[in-house]
Order: structure tokens, then sequence, then C-alpha cells
């Protein structure tokens, strides 16, 4: 008389003797550890365990429905050990590439981490810096241009591609140093990707578009529901976090995030214009700068949980694209400031103003 | 005597496992107990433990692509066949081969 253990094979039950079982379980183990660097692997697994039970229901009749170990044994040895060798060997050049000394450093959004579009955490990663030193420089040429630094920043995250493998995260970061000659080659370089690309871009905009609105149409109708139930449950870096879909749960936090960015907006703007923020005096007595930092840190710890939302559960993270949404989301905040504040009509004319003149 | 040649030959056999797979599927559609059973008894003889990661990798590369197809008995079942590019592969590998074998004999010539 043995012990039986039902276990789940690819979506079906089996009893196995508890001896069994202990083999089984030893053998899958094995093999996940030696697909462990193959990218297919949960495929390959489903595929093994399938086979697996298919040697299983030709052990099994209406009279006989439990799977002895020594036929368990039987079936581990028609399968054979699971063979990882020559994915792994490609695994590790591919990364012995990756660290190689060559690397080149390109110029990509990171969308990991990032306020808009991820400009200034990937032009932080290939100049070396800190991220807060270019957001700094950023937010300052914007105010030392009235403005018209926007432009440049939207052109930006149109033509710089968003870093989506791991490969390009690698180069993003790079490893080569920085060498006043490799700096200039690479401006251009640069300056000839991005001509390239923004070439591309046109044409693909369309395209673009299209495919975008229907995954969104598609992603709304198909996955709010669940979304919706899971909520927060379905965020983090739990094991599911990769899973593409979150259709409800990317628009939902993305519609926040935009309105607390409205928020932080106006306030910033209003307290710039009038020093008063929602009609308060905040930070009465202290230096300016102050206030504009608690009440982009306020901006910042607010929007948190709704970046969560919207970027570590969706498909969004999961495909890295992100170029969509950062137009939708933008083109949100600017309508919406504009709509509030007059003044911004003022600050739209006067680039508008200076870019004819430039011409 | 045959057990000294399967050994000798056993990295060229590995290496080969690939070409016999295509030869397999390029013949009809296939799903991956038939690649076990048609290389059984072959000196190809392979185990799925083997096979998955091959039929994985070689859809990967282009090489294979699979359909879902209802089988009378269990679960649906992954019907393997060739790409454009895995014929175009298996040809390549067809020319190679003849080409080892015509080095042979020319170097006992």
């Amino acid at each position: 008389m043995n012990k039986v253990i039902t276990i789940n094979l690819n979506g079906k039950a089996y009893q196995l003797e508890e001896a069994g079982y202990a083999a089984l379980k030893e053998y899958l183990d094995a093999a996940r550890a030696a697909l462990a660097q193959n990218p297919d692997e949960s495929e390959i697994m489903a595929d093994l365990e399938q086979a697996i039970a298919d040697k299983c229901d030709a052990r099994l009749s209406p009279h006989k429905n439990v799977v002895t170990l020594s036929e368990v044994e039987a079936i581990i040895k028609a399968m054979g050990p699971v063979e990882g060798g020559a994915e792994r060997e490609a695994a590790r050049e591919a990364a012995e590439k990756k660290e190689g000394p060559k690397a080149p450093r390109r110029l990509y959004r990171i969308l990991e981490g990032k306020w808009f579009s991820g400009i200034c955490a990937g032009l932080a990663a290939y100049f070396d810096v800190d991220v807060v030193v270019v957001r700094g420089l950023f937010v300052l040429l914007t105010i030392v241009t009235g403005g018209v630094w926007i432009i440049p920043y939207v052109v930006f995250s149109f033509v710089i591609p968003a870093a989506r493998t791991e490969e390009e995260f690698a180069e993003a970061h790079g490893e080569t140093p920085l060498t006043a000659r490799d700096f200039v080659n690479r401006i251009r370089n640069e300056g000839a990707r991005f001509a390239h690309e923004g070439r591309q871009a046109r044409y693909a905009w369309r395209r673009k578009m299209r495919d975008e609105r229907r995954a969104w149409r598609h992603a709304w109708r198909d996955e709010w529901h669940e979304e919706w139930n899971k909520g927060w449950q379905g965020c983090g870096y739990g094991p599911d976090w990769r899973r593409p879909a979150g259709g409800f749960a990317q628009a939902f936090g993305g519609i926040m995030i935009a309105a607390l960015s409205v928020l932080w907006i106006v306030a910033v703007w209003s307290f710039l214009t009038t020093g008063l923020i929602f009609g308060h005096v905040i930070g009465a007595g202290y230096p300016v700068w102050t206030t504009l930092i608690f009440v982009t840190l306020v901006y910042l710890v607010a929007s948190s949980p709704f970046k969560a939302l919207a970027f570590r559960c969706g498909w969004h993270h999961h495909h890295g694209g992100g170029f969509f949404s950062t137009v939708v989301f933008l083109i949100v905040v600017f309508y919406v400031v504009s709509l509030l504040s007059p003044a911004v009509h003022g600050w739209w004319s006067a680039a508008i103003a200076y870019i004819q003149t430039i011409r | 005597m045959a057990d000294e040649l399967r050994d000798k030959f056993a990295a060229i056999r590995n290496g080969l496992l690939e070409y016999a797979v295509l030869a397999v599927v390029s013949a009809k559609k296939v799903y991956a107990a038939d690649i076990v059973q048609a290389l059984a008894g072959t000196e190809f003889a392979t185990q799925e433990g083997t096979l998955y990661p091959l039929l994985s990798r070689l859809r990967r590369e282009r090489k294979l692509e699979y359909e879902w197809a209802e089988s009378a008995a269990g679960p649906p079942r992954k019907y393997y066949r060739l790409t454009a590019e895995g014929r175009a592969h298996l040809q390549d590998l067809d020319g190679y081969w003849i080409e080892l074998n015509k080095t042979i004999k020319k170097l006992k010539l």
C-alpha cells in the first residue's frame, strides 16, 4: 500500500505513487534548471509535461488510475535528460559579447523610473551622470528659454528609440569610457542616426498610430474587467508582473499621472507667477527653490503608485512601447494646462513668435 | 566494432541531429512524438529531453513553425512544418553533406 499524490501535468490531473512523485519532481526541477537561460523555458517545460502526460496516459486504463514508481522511472528514462547545453553556451556568449570592451554606447530612452518619456534617464545613462542633474538642467533650460525647450524635448521623445531589450539597456549604459574624440564622433553618428530615424519615424507614424489604437481598444474591451478585479494585487515585482495585459490598469494609471502632472505644473506655474499655490501661501519665508522642490516631491510621492500601476503591470512595460502613450500624455497635459491657465497661451505664442523670428 | 564506431561518431551524430530533424519535418507535418518515432531505431534515435529544446531553438531561428491541431485522443498538439527559410537551410545542409561525401571519396583516390 502506497500513498498517492495527485499532480497537474500541463492542465490535467494524474495520480502518482509518492516515490514516483519525488522522482518526477526531481526530473522536472533538473529540466527547469537546465533551461534556466532558455528564452522559451516555460513553453519547453509545458511541452515536456505534455509528453510525460501522454506517456502516463499510455499506462493508465479505467481499471488502473495510479502511475507507479517503476512506471515513472521508465517514463523518465524514455524522456532522457533535458539538455540546455547549447542554449547555455549561447547565453554565455551573448553575455560575454555584452561585457566586451567594445560595447558601443547609444542613446535610448529609458522607461524605468521615467517621469515623462525617459529622455533624461537615457541622457543620464549616456553621459554617465546622475539623472537628477539632467532633469535639473532640462528644467533650467525650460525656464531660461521661456518654455521653448519643451519643443526639442517633444522632438526627442519622438526620435529617440526606447531601450527595449537587455542588449539595448546594455548599450544605453555602454562600457566605453567617454573620451573627447569619441564624444565628437558619437554626436556626429547620432546626428546621422537621428536624421535617418526621423524619416523612419515619419513613415512608421501612421501605421503605429493605427496599431496602437487597435491595441488600446482591444486591451480595454478584453481586459478591463479582469484588471479591475485584480486591482492593485497585480502590481509590483511579483512573478506575474510581466504579463502582457493591463489595458485598464495602464489607462487608469496614465490618466491619474496626467492629472497629477497637470496639478503639479499648475501649482508650480501659479507659484512662480503669483506666489500662491491654489490660493495658499506655502513655504513663506523660505527660498523659492525649496517650495518648488517640496511641490515636486509631493507630486512624485502622489504619482508613484499610479506609475507602478501604469508601467509595471501593463503591456506598456512588456512591449517597451510608450511612444503613443507619451504623445497622448503630452497632449492631455498641454490641453488641460492651456484650458486652466491663460498664461500658457501667452507662453506658447511667445514660443511661436520666437520660432518665426528664427525663420 | 559497432560500439566503437558509435562512440567515434557520437559528436558527429549530435551535430547532425538538427539535419535529421529537419529532414523528418520536411516530409510532412509532424508532431513531436512522430519525430521521436521516426528517429527511433535509426542512428539518430533521440529522446524528448533533447528534442524539445532543439525544436524550440529551430522555431526561434525561424526554420520551423507549428500550428495547433486537435487530436482524437487528448489535448491539441503542435504540428511542426518547415518555413521557407527552413527549407532553404535544409537544402544548404544537403549540399554540404554531399560535399563532405565527395571530399572523402576524393581523398581515397
